[in-house]
């Protein structure tokens, strides 16, 4: 890599950034990038509220004349268009930004709400929150998922959900119809400074919650009060500084209590999404009618035995199989690992299958994965991991169990009674 | 130090170590001068208190991979002008095909591996930068070191 030093030692900046650097200033308004597309952005905008207004009147209302982005970037609060909740018109607001989506050659803006969002100040309250007596629950597919959304187009182009894993539930009433969902999505490293958002939907009603934070802000977009909140703070991985920002929105809408909460090392990303969920859903709502129940089963599998309530589960009162023992979520990192079936994790709501494992200390709403010391690779309980299959290449003194596919260095005693797998199983090669 | 003289001195120290790094993950010449502007700017409305000068170059190079990650993320074709026009390679017969090689890689390996090979950093610390897990990190390096293995063992043969 010789070369490529000696290239990159030649890259320098060139004077007039580093004049621009070493004058700038902490403004209340930050010339973001925006300012050089100035004139641009303001034709775009132009464009775009024609654009907008077409594919969406309701939001287009609402748009701030052309100027707009000239003036304020993306992440950049204007509080004098801060529109008191309750005024009998919707104000404008300042957009957060658009997107463009291109469908058969045809290019269409969508511009973005922006949102002001109160700061928590680190206050928060814990609640407990249960799905209804005589509900039912499933996991949710990703085509369930796509389809409760408006379809896959929606959540790549819309809502940039691409790249998520996404698991989530849903949960209907007794008598069929539709109570609400929890989706989650989580880009990269779930135990690092992930991209993570919760998504959930419910009929009625805001979505409950187990955490509420005081200090939000109250807005009115499009008609609808959106409530929104952030908090920001520093964890430290490897010992190494990393900043988590927080952006949650709620508000109700068409019948449907929505509650969005992204979080992110890059906040702009993190607003972004949010202005594009709340744009999504105020525009289009949701259809959980294409969600069927079929499959779905009792929330609360104690329901009707006289020695339980409803709500969290006592497992020393109650529990359908009384040769299981207790299973406590937070030793399910340690095993045994013996959920019973049908369990629903009081702290989540994650329905947890039988015998598996919940990682309910972090509350993080799935199982635990298995981490390959070698390669960095998450893989599930039981399975057997192969380097072929992360594409790490191995050292040349390492061995790959034939039975499991785990790498280990030569010398180094392998044993099956690892963590990762149950069988009893010695190989003689390590 | 007031702040003033406080960012004079990161610029001075930093500049031209965000800028190759955001020239080597966006590798578009104005997009990376708008990632070094928006690092110092964060940097002056966060103030953060920095440990040791690992800290506090790490903590600015975090920021810059950060607002290069959002600008990849917005893009949907790669920037016009090709890199090499405005920087040229040596004519050295071999550099210029080795810099079109990488920047040819997948935006996560040129970045793992500017900061591997040219800023020194391990992939546990390139993880913490990028957000990433160190396997992530080191898978990366070696996807990027097979298709840069032909350019690599000239250099070790040399």
């Amino acid at each position: 890599m010789k070369r490529y030093r000696t290239f990159m030692d030649g890259v320098r900046v060139s004077d007039t950034l580093h004049q621009r650097l070493r004058e700038l200033k902490n403004p209340g308004k930050r010339p973001v990038p925006w300012a050089k597309y100035g004139t641009m952005a303001a034709a775009l905008a132009l464009v775009c509220g024609v654009t907008f207004m077409m594919v969406n009147p309701a939001l287009a209302k609402t748009r701030q004349p052309a100027s707009a982005p000239e003036n304020v970037g993306p992440g950049e609060p204007d509080i004098a268009t801060a529109e008191p909740v309750g005024s009998a018109e919707p104000a404008p607001h300042i957009l957060a930004g658009s997107y463009e989506v291109t469908r058969d050659g045809v290019t269409t803006s969508y511009l973005l709400p922006y949102i002001i969002y109160g700061d928590t100040g680190g206050a928060e309250t814990t609640l407990d929150w249960d799905v209804p007596p005589g509900a039912v629950k499933r996991e949710l597919t990703g085509e369930d998922i796509a389809a409760l959304l408006g379809g896959e187009d929606v959540l790549a182009d819309h809502l940039a959900w691409d790249g998520y894993q996404l698991s989530g539930w849903a949960a209907w009433y007794g008598d069929g119809s539709f109570w609400g969902a929890y989706i989650n999505g989580v880009l990269g490293y779930a135990g690092g400074a992930a991209d993570q958002f919760e998504f959930a939907v419910t009929a009625g009603q805001l979505p409950p919650t187990c955490i509420a934070y005081p200090g939000s802000a109250e807005q009115n977009i499009s008609g609808v009060i959106v409530t929104a909140d952030k908090r920001d703070w520093e964890t430290h991985i490897f010992d190494w500084p990393t900043y988590i920002h927080q952006r949650r929105v709620s508000f109700l809408t068409d019948g449907y209590g929505y509650r969005f909460e992204m979080s992110s090392g890059d906040p702009d990303l993190a607003e972004e999404l949010v202005s594009r969920l709340v744009r999504q859903v105020i525009d289009s709502g949701v259809a959980p009618d294409r969600l069927s129940s079929e499959g779905a089963v009792l929330a609360h599998p104690w329901e009707g035995d006289p020695n339980t309530g409803v709500g969290e589960p006592n497992w020393n009162d109650g529990v359908p199989d009384q040769d299981t023992p207790a299973y406590d979520p937070r030793e399910a990192a340690d095993p045994p690992y013996n959920a019973p079936a049908g369990y629903t994790c009081p702290t989540c709501g994650e329905t947890i299958p039988a015998g598996t494992a919940h990682d309910c200390a972090m509350c993080d709403s799935y199982p635990l994965p298995h981490i390959c010391e070698i390669c960095g690779e998450a893989y599930p309980e039981g399975a057997a991991h192969s380097h072929e299959a992360c594409g790490y290449p191995l050292a040349p003194d390492t061995h790959v169990c034939e039975v499991c596919g785990q790498a280990v260095p030569v010398g180094m005693e392998h044993s099956h009674q690892e963590d990762h797998h149950r069988e009893e199983h010695h190989s003689e090669r390590h | 130090m007031n702040h003033s003289n406080r960012l004079e001195e990161l610029v001075g120290k930093y500049e031209n170590t965000l800028f190759r790094a955001s020239l080597a993950i966006l590798g578009d010449v104005q997009e990376a001068e708008d990632a070094v502007q928006e690092t110092f700017l964060r940097y002056l409305e966060k103030r953060p208190e920095f440990r040791d000068g690992g800290h506090e170059k790490a903590w600015l190079l975090k920021v810059a991979a950060n607002r290069c990650k959002s600008v990849l993320r917005g893009w949907k074709r790669h920037p016009a002008v090709e890199l090499l026009d405005i920087y040229p390679a040596p004519d050295d017969g071999g550099s210029r095909e080795l810099l079109e090689a990488i920047l040819a890689l997948p935006a996560n390996q040129r970045a793992a591996v500017h900061l591997h090979y040219y800023e020194g950093y391990t992939s546990e610390e390139i993880g913490a930068i990028l957000g990433q897990r160190p396997g992530t990190v080191r898978s990366h390096l070696s996807r990027a070191r097979d298709a840069l293995r032909r350019y690599l063992s000239e250099e070790e043969g040399e």
